[in-house]
């Protein structure tokens, strides 16, 4: 099974990239969410996988003895989670306005900022 | 405490000049000419110790993760830079008070000046070669301030920059150096280094070595090919060309090769290299300072000849030219120096600097002609100067050299020549003969201006009259330090009639005769547009432009502009270190057991998996913005299904939530949102290669950390602690409110200041519609 998810992994990263090389806004951001998707799948699968096991201390006891899931990359992603989060919503938001700012969906058009003078 | 709170008040200058300013704007830069003279005074009680065989030596801690630390140290040759350089720091504060009293920005010249000034000071107090070489490149920036002072011209900046660049680029060749040395050596300070020269002579790199120091020495000093930024920092005022170009910084090159020529001076390389190009600069200084007719040009040239005379001694490296090179460093300061002043003075109440044009100032500016005189006969090293004395012990060299001693007393008596041509031309042409019609009326210069060029060649005279009670007991111990034998030095103003006088004489009669028939050398040397001849210095020129272009076409490169590009490359640069590691790295992949695993399936598991994989092909082909958002929620979902599998139920939890809220959000405004657009084949399967190369690495990262053994260290920590120390059963929860409790806050932050961004964009008006 682990290996089955790191694949399901690797195709996520290669959807996200491949969408984010896409010149369409829209594309952009599913791009966007696909990574974040990966990326938390990425660093649960750094620790080694254990099923149905939470990492909770028995009522009876002070301490929990192995098998246990890793707790240390659960609470990497629950922070992960939110915070990406708060870029999807800033993103899509950023991107309508320019958008509709702009009236165009067309990355490519938006590179005004970053050119060199001569 | 001591040598370090003098190296401060050295700097203190810097801070103290807009607040002296602050009090007395006329007088400001001559009050601060307080801190340079304490110095001098504190210097010069310490010289009667070091006189009496002291030397004097203290090590504070500073950056010790570097081996970096504040050792200073006091012997007879830094206790003679230090003197000339606050000594000169005393005389060239108070000229440039008056040089430049109606200059508005003259506070800020006198903080660049306190920076170089104390730069210099740390230089030649160093007491270890990494710490000397962090004041070398402090005198390379303020050097680089004072030069482009009249930053509002072109030229000034430009040669400010190349000043700076070709020093600093000398000072890194020579900074690998002294890393080399300090590696193989075992130590960087320089007590242990003399006492123990074998140290770095058993090293193999010893002539890397060598040649690494040389270039920050010769970079700095000005030697050929590298002298061309000398001339062109002529831009500086008067009194930044007096201190640094003169008497002090490019003097500096010099000084390193006399603090590091007791280790090497055995060296072949050493006693080859050094005579040939410290022999070459001296002729080609003094032949291109014939060919000028700018004053300060002149000085310049002349300059780079004579600091070529001091490198070609310390390089023939007998005691007799060791001696005759300190010597002539301080013979050399004490008439430059006033010539440099005697230039501004000139240039200020004259309006020009070209000999041609001027004649006649001795009745408008007598004390000037006064100084210019005196510091004229020193120069071209007429009895009883003390630039005779020097002159005398430098034929005496010459001449007791090892190797082609008559190839370098024929080069001594070229330069020697044109010195004496030149002095005549500064010292007598242009203060006699007719007054000649000038930009401005001449006068003479106000007091301030006089000060420094009287004192100083006044020291000339009496350096060569008191020969033997003044220079000789100071300049016996800084010599013997640079050649670590304890010998005599014997300065006499007067040996009788020997060969080496009878050589002065000749070499005065034909520095008249080179002064003769200088216009016609010049006249030949325009034809020939040798004057204009850029040499080296085309390297430079077209060596900075090629390199701007190189840097604006890779900058093009990789800020295209296009978000694309930039994904692309910061992609492949993943994806290539990764194969980097792989291929290169330490670890050995199990190539052959990269897909096996005893960890089994459930068949619910696999069907989550089997709808995420169909989710994301919708999601990447669908056309249907409502369809995508859908198999997003499905991807979503199923990632928050495998987190309850596999022991994360409030990763899960949290997943659930965040996925229904986007999918929400996404609803609100999806009819807000740009339509897809569609993409030819051709493009999808361009765009395909750097996206599956991405997705494949990042699987094999995976599969790769699953057959490697991980620490549990952090994992039994918290097993352990998290109810023991937290009083909390669910670790997971502990870790984010607790332990981690910081980066939470900071989470929290983070999102909040997305939900304000969030509102102000949803709520601000398009105000300004770009492209309408």
């Amino acid at each position: 099974m682990d290996v089955l998810l790191s694949i399901l992994t690797g195709l996520l990263y290669a959807a996200g990239l491949y969408l984010l090389l896409h010149k369409g806004m829209m594309k952009m951001i599913i791009g966007i969410m696909m990574l974040g998707y990966a990326s938390n799948l990425f660093l649960f699968l750094v620790a080694k996988l254990t099923r149905g096991v939470p990492a909770l201390i028995p009522s009876a006891a002070d301490t929990i003895e192995v098998p246990f899931a890793d707790p240390v990359p659960q609470a990497l992603i629950l922070t992960a989670i939110v915070i990406g989060f708060g870029i999807q919503a800033f993103a899509i938001v950023l991107l309508k306005r320019v958008y509709l700012s702009t009236r165009t969906a067309n990355m490519d058009d938006l590179n005004t900022t970053d050119k060199l003078d001569d | 405490m001591e040598i370090l709170l003098a190296v401060l008040l050295s700097f203190s200058g810097a801070i103290l000049s807009p607040l002296v300013h602050g009090l007395t704007r006329k007088r400001g830069g001559a009050l601060l000419s307080v801190i340079p003279f304490l110095l001098f005074a504190w210097a010069s009680v310490k010289m009667w110790h070091v006189v009496d065989g002291a030397t004097f030596q203290e090590t504070i801690p500073w950056i010790q993760s570097l081996g970096l630390d504040l050792v200073f140290r006091i012997d007879g040759l830094s206790i003679f830079f230090l003197m000339l350089i606050t000594g000169f720091g005393v005389l060239i504060h108070i000229y440039a008070n008056a040089y430049l009293s109606h200059d508005t920005n003259k506070p800020r010249f006198f903080v660049f000046l306190s920076l170089f000034m104390g730069s210099m000071v740390g230089l030649v107090l160093s007491g270890s070669l990494l710490l000397l070489f962090v004041f070398w490149e402090l005198t390379s920036l303020s050097s680089y301030m004072l030069i482009g002072y009249y930053h509002e011209r072109e030229k000034s900046r430009d040669s400010a920059l190349q000043a700076m660049l070709v020093t600093v680029l000398g000072g890194l060749f020579m900074l690998a150096g002294i890393v080399l040395l300090g590696a193989d050596a075992g130590t960087l300070r320089i007590d242990e280094l003399l006492a123990n020269p074998q140290l770095v002579l058993n090293s193999p790199n010893i002539n890397i070595i060598l040649v690494l120091l040389l270039m920050g020495a010769f970079t700095k000093s000005a030697q050929f090919p590298f002298h061309f930024w000398l001339p062109n920092a002529m831009e500086a005022p008067a009194p930044v060309s007096a201190y640094l170009h003169s008497t002090t910084m490019v003097k500096a090159g010099v000084f390193l090769l006399a603090r590091i020529s007791p280790i090497f001076s055995e060296l072949p390389l050493w006693t080859t290299l050094l005579p040939a190009v410290g022999g070459f600069t001296m002729v080609y200084g003094a032949v291109m300072a014939l060919f000028s007719t700018d004053l300060k040009k002149i000085l310049a040239y002349t300059t780079i000849s004579a600091l070529g005379i001091m490198v070609m001694l310390l390089g023939i490296g007998t005691v007799l030219a060791v001696q005759a090179a300190m010597v002539f460093v301080l013979a050399h300061a004490l008439y430059k120096g006033t010539l440099f002043m005697v230039v501004g003075n000139i240039d200020h109440e004259a309006g020009t600097r070209d000999v041609n044009q001027l004649s006649g100032l001795r009745k408008a500016m007598p004390f000037t002609f006064v100084a210019a005189a005196l510091a004229a006969m020193s120069m071209s090293g007429v009895l009883p100067f003390f630039g005779f004395v020097a002159k005398e012990i430098l034929y005496g060299a010459a001449a007791d050299s090892p190797g082609w001693s008559y190839l370098t007393l024929a080069a001594v008596f070229v330069a020697g020549a044109v010195f004496a041509a030149l002095s005549i031309e500064i010292g007598y042409k242009i203060f006699f003969g007719d007054e000649a019609k000038l930009p401005k009326h001449p006068h003479e210069a106000p007091l301030g201006m006089l000060l420094g060029p009287l004192v100083a060649s006044g020291f000339g005279l009496l350096g060569g009259v008191l020969v033997e009670q003044v220079a000789q007991p100071l300049l016996h111990h800084t010599s013997n330090v640079v050649h670590n034998v304890d010998s005599v030095l014997k300065l006499t103003l007067w040996h009788g009639f020997t060969l080496i006088f009878g050589l002065s004489l000749l070499t005065l009669a034909a520095g008249y005769g080179v002064y003769i028939i200088r216009s016609r050398v010049r006249a030949v040397a325009v034809r020939l547009n040798l004057s204009n001849l850029t040499g080296p210095e085309s390297a430079y020129l077209q060596f900075i432009p090629s390199l701007l272009k190189v840097a604006k076409g890779q900058t093009r490169f990789f800020q295209s502009g296009l978000l694309r590009n930039y994904m692309v490359i910061i992609s492949t640069f993943l994806v290539g270190t990764i194969a980097l590691v792989a291929a290169f790295g330490n670890g050995s992949i199990p190539w052959a057991n990269l897909f096996s695993s005893d960890f089994g399936f459930r068949w619910y598991e696999v069907l989550v998996v089997v709808a995420m994989l169909v989710a994301l092909v919708l999601s990447i082909s669908s056309q249907s913005r409502l369809t995508v958002i859908v198999s997003l929620g499905v991807i979503g979902y199923g990632t928050a299904m495998l987190f309850l599998f596999f022991g994360a139920p409030d990763v899960a939890m949290t997943q659930f939530l965040i996925e229904t809220l986007t999918v929400v959000l996404f609803v609100l405004i999806l009819f807000k949102l740009p339509k897809f657009v569609d993409v030819p084949l051709r493009v999808r399967l361009r765009l395909m290669v750097p996206a599956i190369l991405f997705g494949a690495v990042m699987a094999f990262v995976l599969l790769w950390l699953h057959q490697s053994e991980t620490s549990t260290a952090l994992k039994d920590y918290f097993a352990q602690n998290s109810y023991v120390a937290a009083k909390g059963k669910n670790i997971v929860n502990v870790i984010l409110v607790d332990f981690r409790g910081l980066d939470t806050l900071g989470e929290i932050t983070v999102l909040g200041i997305a939900a304000l961004g969030v509102y102000s964009l949803l709520k601000v008006r398009d105000v300004r519609r770009i492209g309408s």
